[in-house]
């Protein structure tokens, strides 16, 4: 499964793009679908926080969702990160 | 008046209107409705009822040992010896050194004038290239080394860190569009002076950099922003100077950290022509009346009254207000006549 993380904001307001493709398991990715359609509500409080606009594209469809420093789920985290 | 689950004697848009008419008391209503509001949301979530007490804006330095994690390791607490974690150390100077500023400056306790305390989260994640504020504390990375180092350690990024929260609570502005830019020109704004206080530089040899010890010399610039020269700080630089270039897109919650490149402008023009001291007291003074959603417009025409205001009291300079308005003008911003 294919994936594109648009970084933006943060105190440097320079916007990065991570890309690539996922290898994990049926379940992990079970469990990455479900992060992705039911995110957290973004935390308004945050200034200066990245917020992470995170693609994925499945082999039927494209799912979107949007995250932010306190609410980005580990999973996605590791794929920028390795 | 119900909005969900939310519900107002008088309804928002009319305290909007009485603060922008100059009522102090409906923008402080209307400031803290919102601010409760999310804050009970996260008192109910976490089934936890905080007390409000008057502290002494104590500091606490954690060490987030390399984790996306705040507060893992205390390393560090007021007056408690210094640690062989010079970041640790750095935050810890940085931050006594912004909050005596606004003491000294302001009379301001602490970032909520009521003493609250200074939590400080350094070594945050792994090569993390970032510093936030998150409504009630600091969290910074160290950098990866390759393009930006050093978050914690840098004067101009702690001070327009713990301005966010000055912001917060003083006038709440709404982290999008141009009340976002605002709230991100207030920080670089006060990011700057407090460098300047920290370094014992002056207006004349100042080089009104926001960010220029944060990045590497591999780095394609020589910091983050400009106060000087909106856009020229490096090569990712897209801050305007001037209305006419006013972003207009929807990255970054609608360009908060970049058209806050107009306001930046106009504020170096005032400090040039009257001094630092008095911008600091007249951008403090008019953050004060402004409110959640206020957009350059109102700020212009606040400043303009404040300056007015603050020229009359004899706390600022003679030609204060004309430098503020001629300042506005040259990045294209003017007060509409009615």
């Amino acid at each position: 499964m294919k994936y594109e993380i648009h970084v933006e904001g943060g105190f440097t307001g320079i916007p990065k793009k991570y890309e690539g493709n996922i290898d994990i398991s049926e379940k992990d990715t079970s469990r990455l679908l479900d992060l992705m359609n039911n995110p957290n509500p973004l935390d308004n409080d945050i200034r200066d926080g990245f917020l992470y606009h995170v693609t994925l594209f499945d082999t039927e469809k494209t799912i979107e969702a949007q995250f932010d420093e306190k609410t980005l789920p580990p999973i996605i985290r590791q794929l920028m990160t390795g | 008046m119900c909005d969900k689950h939310h519900c107002f004697i008088i309804p928002p848009q009319i305290l909007e209107g009485l603060a922008r008419r100059g009522s102090i008391s409906c923008k402080k209503t209307l400031n803290d409705t919102h601010r409760i509001l999310q804050k009970r949301n996260t008192v109910l979530n976490h089934l936890l009822l905080r007390e409000i007490e008057t502290g002494d804006g104590n500091r606490s330095i954690y060490d987030s040992q390399n984790k996306y994690e705040q507060r893992v390791q205390l390393a560090r607490r007021e007056e408690e010896e210094a640690t062989n974690d010079q970041v640790v150390n750095k935050a810890y100077d940085t931050s006594g050194f912004v909050r005596e500023y606004f003491k000294s400056a302001f009379d301001l306790n602490s970032v909520d004038n009521n003493g609250l305390e200074l939590i400080s989260n350094v070594h945050y994640g792994k090569d993390y290239n970032n510093a936030y504020w998150d409504g009630d504390e600091m969290t910074y990375g160290d950098g990866d080394n390759k393009e930006f180092k050093d978050f914690a350690s840098a004067i101009d990024v702690v001070a327009h860190e713990l301005m966010h929260g000055v912001t917060q609570f003083l006038a709440n502005l709404e982290y999008r569009s141009q009340s976002g830019a605002l709230n991100e020109h207030f920080s670089d704004v006060f990011g700057t002076i407090v460098k300047q206080k920290y370094l014992n530089q002056n207006i004349k040899n100042a080089d009104w950099l926001i960010g220029d010890t944060v990045v590497t010399e591999a780095f394609p610039g020589v910091a983050i922003r400009s106060m000087k020269a909106p856009g020229t700080a490096n090569d990712f630089d897209t801050q305007p100077d001037h209305m006419d270039n006013y972003y207009s897109g929807t990255a970054d919650n609608q360009g908060v950290h970049i058209n806050s490149g107009i306001p930046n402008k106009a504020f170096y023009l005032s400090a040039i022509e009257i001094g630092i001291d008095d911008c600091a007291l007249i951008w403090f003074e008019t953050l004060k009346v402004l409110w959640r959603t206020a957009d350059f417009n109102d700020m212009l025409e606040k400043i303009l009254e404040t300056s007015e205001r603050l020229m009359n009291e004899d706390k600022v300079c003679n030609t204060a207000s004309k430098a503020v308005s001629e300042s506005f003008a040259t990045v294209g911003l003017v007060q509409v006549s009615v």
